[in-house]
């Protein structure tokens, strides 16, 4: 892995700083910082270990500098240490992000790091999800070209961030991107908007004469994307395709990787609707073929799944399987008008949706070769056949009612089934089916003052089996909130481990500025956002968090 | 206008060639020519970081056999630390197999996650400790690396007393300019005790009862890191010799021992060469 070399960082803003201040009179810095922290308690008897530390940081700040058309920024980071959950590389502070951007023309030049994507991220996506400790900034060199009113062109050159490192690998992308109704005069006043979009990435790492496969030292990856918006409906659809890519991921396999994404929706007032589904196989895709876990990834496989808010909702959350998935996705939100039967005095929302999502079909190459056999093929699929194994289905409805101008209500209702094996990578667990219901009541006292209750329970019979969850939220609006919360896993086959998650939160937000403090426990899980997961550690003890921006 | 499609006929070209030529297929055969395996004469120490509890430990055990069996240069430790090798009080999973030794790797080399292995003691795209998922590219990356140095071990063991005496003779046969280090390990196979295992595959889940710990590290003749052998630049043809001395705790199978020495690189912590012979009863 490269270093990343910090004080060029310093001395790249301090050449735009002064730059402006010959040249361009004024501009503007902004920025915002965050902290989270927790001081750790050991408690054994949910696995919250015992930490060296007894405090945890993670931390950071933007400051992001604009003048006209030209803007540079930096952020500083410190994990000191990382907080359990996150990985330990990230241990210790600095600078790896800052960058430098000006417009000119039909010009827009970046150098350092920037985030980006192509198209739906199918084959290229830098982003950063600090809740998930994922930052893949692309450090190098972007030129975003707009040569004609509709059209745009974006090349890229770059290393990706490896904590406070580089990936090994280099990432070299093109996108273009065709809005046809500006491009072209006639098409302008069509009630269909169409845009046509098309990418290539390559990422190229050096060969490994030590081991005993051959590598792509190039690899590439391309795709093909449509867009059509008119009136209420709204068709969205990417095919993506990848070279040969053997990596630790894919059991060094040399079967190329395919993607299809496709969505659909239609939306009036009071009604919208979603249709959508995906196909993917073997698109691991990352700038280091040696990497696991969640850096350096190159592309983005969104899930497709409904994400949760409720605690015992997102308790199974869904994670993409690169390796190999198809499914599909619908959901309806409907609000009866108010003044109705069912919609009563103030109306009433109504949201459903299902998701199902299983294996691809894996079939052997040949009856002699073990399926993801390393230095093969690995395996053979049907492109629109749905594999036995399934590995995540979600029916939930969702039913919010005014009551009156002091109640509101929010019903909940959640079928689940989860592969615990498949989506956590633990071989041997088991499929679990769980219904979840949840009940969420909000009484405004006054025009400041509200009290808010949510009360969940799971019910299955695998894993941890059933669980409990109540919550009581007293806000006093706008800065005040206090809650109390008890998860109890009630229904542990294991009696002596029916343990209750309390947890007491106290919030000030004023302006820009909050902060918060939380006390008690917190289980064992998994915390995912857009299908990337991150497993959470059980802890215990005093969480502290600030926001603040300007 | 036309200078701007001509922009356009520039740039669109020339990036659809870029990316066209920016890829290697890869045609069958995909394995290489060479013979992988074949040791070379540099022996390579994987030092596995495990534990009794670790459910995902057995398969990577299993992963370090295979590897070991397909580069026979390969010297396997297994190291219990962390939480998973805590024992419970009573039951199963009572047995302690931490070290003093083990705890104090552990912490050296920050070894968070279990399965980990450190592949002599050497960083491998960047990291020292060592997810399974690369121990074998890091075992393969040592193959055309000459040895700088034999080791040659010898021992005897006194049944009544269980004292084993060890000469480590190093021979030098390149010039190596680092200080070296020199660590005498003892280590104890097939210990037959209860392991988790969350791989069906390996053996019943979630735990085996009969599990059959390989190569556990037992204590160190002379310390966790060794104790120094040279303290500067030495040459080709030098030959140091070494004795150490050790009782056998009596809970150890004296005929299940092995002691394992190697030379590391006093700067880097690089394990330059190693060898491991058996405990031979009367």
């Amino acid at each position: 892995m490269k270093k990343i070399y910090f004080p060029l960082s310093w001395l790249l803003l301090a050449a735009c700083l002064q730059v402006s201040a010959q040249q361009l009179p004024g501009g503007q810095i902004h920025g915002n910082f965050e902290l989270n922290a927790q001081y750790y308690t050991e408690d054994s008897a949910i696995n919250a270990p015992e930490v060296n530390e007894q405090f945890m940081m993670n931390a950071y700040t933007n400051l992001i500098y604009t003048n006209g058309n030209f803007s540079a920024g930096v952020r500083y980071e410190a994990y000191l240490n990382p907080m359990l959950g996150f990985d330990k590389e990230y241990e210790g502070n600095g600078i790896p992000y800052r960058f430098a951007s000006y417009r000119q023309g039909e010009f827009e030049i970046t150098v350092g790091n920037f985030y980006d994507q192509f198209g739906n991220g199918l084959i290229f996506r830098a982003y950063e999800e600090k809740t998930l400790g994922i930052d893949n900034s692309i450090d190098g060199v972007r030129v975003k070209f707009e040569p004609w009113k509709g059209i745009v062109f974006k090349g890229l050159v770059g290393n990706q961030r490896y904590y406070w490192n580089k990936g090994d690998g280099i990432i070299r992308g093109v996108d273009a991107e065709f809005h046809l109704n500006d491009a072209f005069p006639k098409m302008e006043n069509w009630k269909t908007k169409i845009t046509l979009g098309g990418s290539a990435v390559s990422r190229f790492q050096k060969d490994d004469p030590t081991f005993k496969y051959k590598l792509p030292e190039n690899v590439a990856a391309m795709a093909g994307r449509l867009e059509v918006v008119r009136g209420a409906f709204h068709v969205n659809g990417e095919y993506a395709y990848k070279m040969n890519d053997p990596s630790v991921l894919n059991n060094y396999i040399y079967k190329p990787g395919e993607a299809l994404f496709l969505t659909g929706s239609y939306s009036r007032k009071g009604l919208g609707i979603i249709l959508a589904g995906k196909r993917i196989d073997n698109m691991h895709f990352r700038s280091d073929r040696n990497v696991t876990g969640n850096p350096l990834t190159i592309s983005y496989l969104p899930s497709l799944t409904r994400q949760h808010t409720y605690a015992l909702a997102a308790f199974y959350p869904y994670s993409t399987q690169p390796k190999g998935e198809i499914g599909y996705f619908a959901e309806i939100d409907y609000i009866f008008r108010k003044n109705t039967a069912l919609g009563g005095k103030y109306g009433t929302q109504v949201s459903a949706s299902y998701s199902r999502v299983n294996a691809i079909e894996f079939k052997a190459i040949d009856e002699t070769t073990a399926l993801f056999k390393r230095g093969t093929l690995g395996y053979r699929s049907d492109f629109f056949k749905f594999g036995d194994e399934v590995y995540f289905s979600d029916f939930n409805i969702e039913i919010t009612r005014k009551i009156s101008k002091s109640w509101k209500l929010i019903l909940n209702y959640l079928n689940l089934a989860y592969n615990q094996d498949v989506i956590e990578g633990h071989p041997g667990s088991p499929m679990v089916y769980a219904n979840i219901g949840i009940a969420d009541l909000t009484y405004k006292i006054t025009e400041k003052h509200a009290l808010r209750a949510e009360l969940q329970q799971m019910l299955t019979r695998q894993d941890k089996g059933e669980w409990v969850q109540l919550l009581l939220e007293y806000t006093i609006a706008p800065r005040w909130f206090i809650s109390v919360m008890d998860q109890y896993n009630y229904g542990n086959e294991q009696s002596d481990q029916r343990y209750h998650y309390y947890l007491g939160s106290l919030g000030y937000t004023k302006g820009p500025n909050r902060i918060s403090l939380a006390w008690g426990r917190q289980r064992e899980g998994i915390l995912c956002v857009g299908g990337v997961c991150r497993a959470v550690p059980a802890s215990n003890g005093l969480q502290i968090s600030i926001t603040s921006t300007f | 206008m036309t200078m701007k499609f001509n922009y356009i006929k520039a740039f669109l070209p020339l990036l659809s060639l870029m990316m066209l030529y920016a890829c290697d297929k890869i045609e069958e055969p995909y394995a290489r020519d060479t013979t992988p395996g074949v040791s070379k004469g540099r022996k390579v120490l994987l030092e596995e970081y495990t534990g009794h509890k670790c459910p995902n430990c057995p398969e990577a055990s299993l992963l370090a056999h295979e590897i070991a069996h397909d580069y026979p240069e390969v010297i396997l430790i297994s190291i219990h630390a962390g939480n998973f090798a805590v024992p419970n009080p009573s039951g199963l999973f009572s047995s302690d197999f931490r070290t003093t030794v083990g705890d104090e790797l552990n912490a050296y080399f920050k070894v968070g996650a279990y399965p980990s292995a450190t592949v002599n003691r050497s960083g491998f795209q960047g990291n020292v400790t060592l997810a399974s998922s690369v121990w074998e590219q890091a075992v393969a990356s040592f193959q055309d690396f000459d040895p700088v140095a034999r080791l040659q071990l010898s021992g005897t063991y006194d049944t009544l007393s269980r004292q084993l005496d060890v000469t480590v003779k190093t021979d030098v046969i390149e010039n190596i300019l680092s200080p070296l280090q020199l660590v005498v390990y003892l280590t104890e196979d097939s210990i037959i005790r209860a392991q988790n295992n969350n791989n069906p595959e390996v053996g019943p889940t979630p735990y085996i009862t009969n599990y059959v710990h390989r190569h556990v590290l037992r204590a160190s003749f002379n310390g966790t890191f060794g104790a120094t052998l040279t303290t500067g630049p030495v040459g080709f043809g030098t030959s140091i010799s070494r004795n150490f001395s050790m009782v056998l705790d009596t809970a150890w199978n004296a005929g299940n021992c092995s002691y394992v020495a190697f030379i590391a690189d006093q700067t880097t912590q690089e394990v330059l060469q190693a060898e491991q012979a058996r405990v031979i009863l009367p």
